[in-house]
């Protein structure tokens, strides 16, 4: 095993999973992905790891977001089904909604807004955003700024409308 | 210096700007107290989208990441591959049909052979296997099989046969999956459902010719074609082969003694690997497979 890796796999795991986390929004799911990439990793032993395991995470929930569409298994559902069969803790009922509210937020922004605004949040640099999404480096920052000032937006209408909504 | 653009402020903000750049916006920013706002609220804006990313992480306390070399691979690849095993059973089925009925118009004294192959190799008693020139030895390029694996071993070799043929196709194609069913022939040969690397494209399936009950599966791994050698366990030691040595039972793969092939037992199987990877390489891929 490369000593790198190792390493990669101590800094990296947890932005990870977080990255994974926001496309299949099921914390066991991303966890399982971010093993299996590091698994992959393993075997493949590339020279950019971290690089290479996002970009290999991002194909992985890909290839899950499109299986799930097929077996017709929407995590709407499965969201809404977990919070009326868990009771909870009004804290955790708030984290929910707040965590329901900016993942549709999030959906709200286009792909490539989305992409490039979860790889910076995972840590990844301007330079490996742009070698990953196939964006100019210069064009970084003209889309974050775009992402951040949508997925406010889109956060905040969400919940105008839930207040609305709730009269 | 014209007014500075969102994108510029953002670079800015993220400590991405080249210092040459740094030097010429803080020296507009010093005299243009419009972009020093817009400066300031990108860097709210900035944080206001950081902390709503924060409250998009798993709920629950976090769980630590598993030492790495206890990773594997979440779902078997057979289950992963159902649709397309199932697409590619109907080709290779369409394929070895046509293979078969070729072969019947060039040897008209086949005529009498079973049309229905599933039942030939269920029934098909080893006399007939042997004397029937249904199998056309002159494409193929294994030997017959030894009669004492019968009807059985008439299948597999087939299957082989059709994938060879099927072979330039299937590497112009590089993208698509390729990959062969488990067949029941593997099934029957092995007494359960061969094993493949998880996550990796199964090239083909077949039975080796020269090793009575055991399959060969190879699997596309990073470009490079390794194969694992599947039989079963109890078969290794009515063998009497020398490499059942060095074997650890508990998942960890280990140096077999023979043919220098590592070699692993997975559920009922003794399975082998083989392929132009470095030995470390072939021992984690041995590892991740799974019963």
């Amino acid at each position: 095993m490369p000593e790198d890796l190792a390493e990669v796999y101590k800094s990296t795991y947890a932005a990870l999973v977080r990255f994974l986390y926001r496309k299949v929004w099921d914390a066991e799911r991303a966890a399982d992905l971010a093993q299996e990439a590091f698994a992959r990793a393993l075997v493949h032993r590339p020279d950019n790891a971290r690089g290479w395991l996002f970009v290999v995470a991002a194909n992985m929930a890909r290839d899950e977001a499109r299986r799930q569409a097929r077996e017709r298994r929407h995590l709407t559902l499965l969201t809404q089904e977990s919070e009326t069969a868990v009771p909870a803790p009004d804290e955790a009922i708030h984290a929910e909604q707040d965590r329901v509210r900016v993942r549709q937020a999030l959906e709200d922004l286009t792909p490539r807004d989305r992409e490039v605004l979860l790889l910076w949040d995972a840590g990844q640099s301007y330079d490996e955003i742009a070698t990953q999404t196939g964006l100019a480096r210069g064009a970084i920052g003209t889309t974050l700024s775009r992402a951040r000032r949508r997925l406010v937006e889109a956060y905040e209408k969400g919940n105008e409308a839930e207040h609305v909504a709730r009269g | 210096m014209s007014h500075v653009d969102d994108g510029t402020l953002h670079a800015y903000l993220d400590g991405e700007l080249a210092p040459v750049e740094i030097e010429q916006l803080e020296s507009h920013l010093a005299g243009c107290s419009g972009c020093r706002a817009r400066l300031d609220e990108e860097r709210a804006l900035i944080e206001r989208a950081a902390r709503l990313l924060g409250v998009a992480v798993p709920p629950g306390p976090d769980h630590a990441a598993p030492p790495l070399h206890q990773l594997r691979p979440p779902r078997p690849v057979w289950r992963r591959l159902r649709v397309p095993l199932a697409w590619a059973a109907t080709v290779v089925l369409a394929l070895g049909l046509g293979w078969y009925g070729g072969s019947l118009r060039m040897a008209p004294s086949t005529a009498e052979a079973p049309t229905t192959p599933a039942l030939d190799a269920a029934r098909a008693p080893v006399a007939q296997a042997e004397t029937r020139p249904a199998t056309p030895a002159a494409g193929r390029r294994v030997p017959p099989p030894p009669a004492a694996i019968g009807a059985l071993a008439d299948r597999p070799a087939r299957v082989e046969s059709d994938e060879r043929q099927a072979a330039p196709s299937a590497s112009v194609a590089s993208n698509a999956i390729v990959a062969t069913p488990a067949p029941a022939f593997a099934r029957d040969l092995l007494g359960v459902a061969p094993v493949a690397i998880p996550g990796y494209v199964v090239r083909s399936l077949r039975r080796n010719p020269s090793v009575a009950r055991e399959v060969i599966v190879e699997q596309e791994i990073a470009g490079v074609v390794v194969s694992l050698f599947e039989r079963p366990i109890d078969e290794g030691a009515q063998a009497g082969r020398q490499d059942d040595q060095g074997l650890v039972v508990d998942g960890r793969a280990a140096k077999a003694t023979a043919n220098e092939r590592l070699a692993r037992l997975v559920g009922g199987l003794r399975v082998e690997i083989s392929g132009p990877l470095p030995m470390d390489s072939l021992s984690k891929l041995l590892e991740l497979i799974r019963p």
